[in-house]
């Protein structure tokens, strides 16, 4: 036992070791952060190679995954910048990739697809590291590197958001089916 | 929802979103991170260990490892991961009825190993590629995804770079300058003068792979005179300075440069009377960036193409001189200075001409469009040796416009259970005639395909390729479906099921 334990404390912990632990969990992270499948693929990746070239300076391996949840955080708040100039275009009903989204349907099957839509890029990523990595507030600070009272106001924030949101489509689905009566 | 929510109910319905069995990373990704080179055992600290750790990262230089131990475990694996495809790739052979070589009167059927093209961050491992290789039917590949809708006013990119990991630097094909973008779909845009304030035009751009990052082009002087120009980034096309000896490029736009086997080459002419088309193409080699000299290349006029290959570099122009019956416009060189005339291997490829478009796989395979005189009987033409010999790829009934064809560009991508496959892509770049692919080296082609537009096709496709973003999945395709510009991506369903 002793050998083995020896053995164990000597053998050098790969990147690959490190990131391969991570994967599941990043992939689900960008993939509810950005609602979409092949967008948390292309995150992820982006986040892999930024962070196997930043992992020299990573002191602490015990520390990977915070690390790299940073940097992936990071990627995300990009890409979801980013969208504004660009329109994603619906696709049609025959194009199966989109129905076989996890990450779409498991959004649009609690109806929060229609409501996160009005959250920030920040608003959006501590909802998601709060209610989808179950993360604390504390956490969540450290990771993103900002006082804990600015994680309380983005998340205080986003769920107003959120419920106004839903007041506003709620009363507009109920106008239209006063109309159609 | 059709009750006002509270607060509560909020946070209720956001945690259930996670309710349930979760998905896990797809395979792709656990092979690129498989894929990124030089995985490393612990973490570097201080200067010296940063400089080690830069070594690792840098193709070409060797990297020992910390252990006897480490390395023997790498050469394990990567013998282990070189066997696995090479083996998937036999057995595949064996098991489908092999195709008929793509080009004809090539010679033989070995493979050489070689190394690939860039991946992100680093050169991968070697893999074989099979050009025969059939991957079993195909009806076309589907487009989905995104069209940037700003695309028209949008800056797009030609030739790019990537010398930061996601960070991409290229040079613009319809606004003069460069363009950057951290995502492949959308393009910032800076003038030639952000390059150089006296700069005209920005033409090309490389990138050594380890930190230096060359653009050419030309500067006006005040007179009306153009001189050539390269300009030199060392820190990822943000700041750039001249070269040690900007006189030798004096009265010539240097219009191309790539790189290849540890050296730069530039070429460089002139389109602005006609005796320029029967003006000796100027060319100029250098292996840090910063100091060049000149070289020779047996081409004249106002066009020419260079392709990098894995055992140098592959050139095409108007010859000099004319050759000999069995010699196209066609010529390889182990180091830029010397070049020798390539052959042709059948009665077509002694027929054509100079090459239009030009594109490498990653088993070092060139694929080219060779240019009629009417444009009406262009060849799409074959290398299996870096360039040494031509030959045909024969059109067929699945090729709707064979011989009109003016862009090629390759693809290497993964197809489940059977490791990796080069895609040959060709387009006529006109509106309403589609790009069509082959997975089997020419042999069957098939539509590449977006419902909503019934393209990508256009007057001005301006690049096809693979995504910057995800290697080994997508495909980006720019063109003008009608009247705008767009980007698409595709997803490799048809291949991957």
């Amino acid at each position: 036992m002793e050998a083995a334990i020896a053995f164990a404390d000597v053998r050098p912990v790969t990147f690959v070791d490190l990131a391969d632990r991570a994967l599941d969990g990043a992939y689900r992270l960008a993939g509810y952060l950005l609602g979409d499948a092949t967008e948390a693929e292309d995150a992820v990746q982006d986040a892999l190679t930024r962070s196997w070239q930043a992992y020299p300076t990573l002191r602490d391996q015990d520390r990977f995954e915070p690390w790299f949840d940073r940097i992936l955080v990071n990627v995300c708040r990009d890409k979801m910048r980013k969208r504004r100039g660009i329109r994603i275009e619906e696709l049609n009903d025959e194009l199966a990739v989109y129905v076989d989204d996890p990450f779409r349907a498991s959004l649009a099957r609690n109806e929060v697809d229609r409501l996160i839509h009005v959250l920030n890029p920040d608003q959006r990523i501590v909802v998601g590291l709060r209610f989808w990595r179950d993360l604390s507030l504390q956490q969540i600070a450290d990771l993103l590197g900002v006082p804990l009272g600015t994680v309380q106001s983005r998340l205080h924030y986003a769920i107003r958001a959120l419920r106004d949101e839903a007041d506003r489509t709620t009363i507009a689905t109920g106008q239209s089916a006063e109309v159609r009566r | 929802m059709n009750e006002k929510m509270n607060e509560t109910e909020i946070e209720q319905r956001l945690r259930n979103v996670v309710d349930g069995p979760q998905p896990s990373a797809p395979a792709s990704l656990h092979r690129f991170l498989r894929d990124l080179p030089g995985a490393q055992t612990s973490p570097r600290r201080g200067p010296l260990g940063r400089l080690r750790g830069a070594f690792d990262r840098a193709p070409g230089f060797a990297n020992p490892g910390p252990s006897p131990r480490r390395t023997q475990l790498a050469f394990g694996m990567v013998m282990a991961v070189v066997l696995g495809v090479a083996g998937a790739g036999v057995l595949l052979s064996l098991r489908q009825n092999p195709a008929p070589p793509a080009a004809s009167g090539t010679h033989g059927t070995s493979t050489p190993w070689v190394t690939p093209r860039r991946s992100i961050g680093s050169e991968p491992s070697p893999v074989v590629a099979n050009p025969s290789f059939k991957a079993g039917p195909l009806s076309r590949i589907t487009l989905v995804g995104v069209t940037a809708i700003d695309a028209e006013n949008m800056a797009m990119p030609g030739q790019v770079v990537s010398p930061w990991g996601a960070q991409y630097v290229g040079v613009s094909t319809n606004h003069d300058g460069l363009v950057r973008s951290t995502d492949g779909l959308y393009w910032a845009w800076s003038p030639a003068t952000e390059v150089d304030p006296k700069a005209s035009k920005v033409t090309a751009i490389a990138y050594d792979g380890v930190g230096t990052i060359v653009a050419t082009g030309s500067v006006q002087g005040v007179d009306g005179t153009i001189d050539g120009r390269v300009w030199v980034s060392s820190d990822g096309g943000s700041t750039w300075k001249g070269t040690t000896d900007e006189s030798i490029f004096r009265g010539v736009t240097v219009q191309l440069v790539v790189r290849g086997s540890g050296q730069f080459i530039a070429l460089g002419w002139n389109d602005l009377t006609p005796a320029d088309s029967r003006r000796q193409v100027g060319a100029w080699r250098s292996f840090d960036g910063k100091t060049w000299t000149h070289v020779t290349v047996p081409i004249q006029g106002t066009a020419a193409l260079i392709v990098p290959t894995a055992a140098g570099f592959a050139l095409s122009g108007t010859p000099l001189a004319s050759g000999a019956i069995d010699e196209p416009p066609m010529w390889y060189s182990s180091d830029g200075a010397t070049w020798n005339r390539a052959r042709a291997t059948d009665k077509t490829a002694k027929a054509m001409g100079p090459l239009i478009s030009a594109s490498v796989t990653s088993s070092s395979h060139l694929y080219a469009v060779s240019r009629s005189p009417d444009g009406t009987n262009n060849k799409l033409v074959y290398s299996p040796d870096g360039g040494l010999t031509w030959g045909t790829v024969e059109p067929n009934d699945s090729m709707p416009f064979a011989g009109r064809y003016t862009q090629v560009a390759t693809f290497s991508g993964y197809v489940a259970g059977s490791g990796r496959i080069d895609m040959v892509f060709v387009s006529t770049g006109k509106v309403g005639e589609h790009i069509y692919v082959s997975i089997d080296g020419g042999v069957t082609w098939v539509e590449v395909y977006d419902p909503r537009v019934g393209g990508p096709s256009g007057k001005v496709l301006l690049e096809i390729g693979q995504s910057y973003q995800a290697s080994y999945r997508k495909i980006l395709a720019y063109g003008e479906p009608g009247s705008r510009l767009g980007i698409w991506l595709a997803t490799l369903t048809g291949l991957d099921s």
